[in-house]
């Protein structure tokens, strides 16, 4: 994981740096804030497919969710597994006996190997899943429990 | 309960095809798709089909499914269920479903199957760690995401779906470290093949990958070179630098419901698993149940059209439905089948038919 680099939470306009900034809720201040991301924003630029011959690539808004408590962005409607694979995380459960770890494999709800703790729920199959403002994502560790 | 005249489970360029040949004899259909869009697999499909005109040559998967989708979604004949999974096929009959977190019971006259493959795997050391994905995965990623896998990946199986997905990393702007094939040939067609080889992407034939490395993602692997039987031979193994794996190995069908149906089922390696014995009219040995497209064998996208087709009609027309020309239509996708599968590039599949059909 690559951390978040926050440039003087506050007002847009405080950032000097021409960067994408965030808007995430700060429990100091029970506020929402402004942060820049300089480095998870590079990430999704390099992740991210700028240009294409053939495709143009259409998303929905900028979202923000939470991989194992670290604020994420992401667009909404595209699955829990392309936002974080855009920003770098490959990473998504723990084998139960062996604790190895699993990503994607098959990314169409076939193979199950993507199951995540998806707002608490486990086995969510985060390669259909749809990402939406707010979703908190957990690394999966074993079978996962019904709450 | 919902009643309707026929069900036909899996939107991709089978069932797709079904639907609309069914409906166009006059039957009511009901399709299911798990996934909440229509158009299956082709929907990252970038790269232009071959064959013939009528069978949709250059024109790109991704094009036809928005096409067939459009077409389907506003035929009144046709009702679709979106996001809905097929979880069993009772002895009565009902099919049932799960949509949007609720049960949902289906009895229909006719049941058309058509819920395509699954990428198969590879057994090497580490082949569970994050970084190895089927090649598939890759391609939905990339083409349907617009994000990238990783920095540098090794393709492994030079077939066609491994040589047009490196060709799709590259247009993506992700490096491709090498094609291996275990084979002693390029499976793919040439015009693919050529491409990479341009871009510098080297191809080893005959080659295979011993190891992947990396304690907690894909850092590398090792390859190996096969001798004519097969085996790994000593002291050719070459470290390739990559963080993605890719596996084009293959699919297999994916035939849960029809083992749960009851159909007699037979292993028929060139159609790449267990598929259900059919007539000549697609129907399995349960009456009413029909398959098409990678379910009853593995194909291609032309071919899983051209069955769902002929599936449609053939289901429609047993219910009494017809329609003038109905004999000459199905000659012609007959016919056009049987063009797909000429020549040396369909003897494998031709061969597999014959063990499939009774």
């Amino acid at each position: 994981m690559l951390p978040v680099e926050p440039c003087r939470p506050g007002n847009q306009r405080d950032c000097d740096r021409n960067y994408d900034l965030i808007w995430v809720f700060s429990l100091d201040y029970h506020s929402w804030h402004n942060i820049c991301v300089y480095v998870r924003v590079r990430w999704y630029y390099e992740m991210r497919i700028e240009k294409h011959p053939i495709l143009e690539f259409t998303t929905g808004r900028k979202v923000i969710f939470t991989f194992d408590g670290k604020v994420m962005e992401g667009f909404e409607g595209e699955t829990i597994a392309a936002a974080l694979h855009a920003a770098g995380v490959r990473t998504m459960r723990e084998s139960g006996q062996l604790h190895r770890p699993r990503g994607l494999f098959c990314n169409i709800g076939n193979c199950s190997s993507c199951l995540m703790v998806v707002n608490g729920e486990p086995n969510v199959r985060v390669c259909v899943e749809r990402l939406q403002e707010g979703m908190i994502v957990e690394t999966q560790k074993g079978k996962g429990e019904l709450k | 309960m919902r009643y309707t005249e026929i069900a036909i489970v899996g939107g991709g360029p089978a069932g797709l095809a079904a639907a609309l040949n069914a409906s166009k004899l006059g039957a009511r259909v009901v399709l299911i798709d798990r996934n909440d869009y229509l158009g299956g697999q082709l929907i990252k499909q970038t790269h232009r089909f071959f064959g013939s005109k009528q069978q949709r040559a250059s024109e790109r998967g991704i094009d036809i499914a928005g096409e067939l989708a459009s077409q389907v979604r506003t035929n009144q004949h046709i009702n679709v269920m979106t996001g809905a999974t097929a979880l069993g096929f009772y002895e009565d009959g009902v099919l049932a479903l799960e949509q949007h977190n609720k049960i949902i019971t289906v009895k229909a006259e006719r049941i058309i199957i058509a819920t395509g493959g699954a990428e198969k795997t590879l057994l090497f050391p580490n082949n569970d760690l994050p970084g190895v994905y089927g090649a598939g995965a890759v391609q939905t990623l990339v083409n349907v995401f617009g994000v990238k896998p990783g920095k540098k990946v090794l393709m492994v199986g030079a077939g066609n779906i491994g040589v047009i997905v490196s060709y799709q990393l590259l247009q993506a702007g992700v490096e491709v470290a090498a094609i291996i094939e275990a084979g002693p040939g390029i499976g793919a067609y040439w015009v693919h093949a050529a491409k990479v080889v341009r871009a510098g992407v080297p191809i080893y034939t005959r080659h295979t990958i011993k190891a992947a490395h990396g304690a907690k993602e894909v850092t590398g692997a090792t390859i190996v070179q096969l001798d004519e039987n097969w085996q790994q031979m000593p002291g050719t193994g070459k470290e390739i630098d990559a963080d993605v794996i890719c596996l084009s190995v293959g699919l297999t069908p994916l035939t849960e419901i029809l083992w749960q149906a009851g159909c007699k089922m037979v292993y028929v390696p060139e159609l790449s698993g267990n598929v259900p014995l059919r007539s000549d009219n697609l129907e399995t040995s349960v009456p009413g149940i029909y398959v098409a497209g990678d379910v009853a064998g593995i194909e291609e996208a032309s071919a899983a059209m051209m069955e769902g087709a002929l599936a449609g009609l053939n289901a429609a027309a047993s219910l009494g439905y017809t329609l003038d020309g109905l004999e000459a239509d199905r000659q012609n996708v007959l016919q056009q089948l049987e063009g797909l599968r000429s020549g040396p590039v369909g003897e494998k599949i031709r061969k597999g038919l014959a063990q499939a059909i009774c």
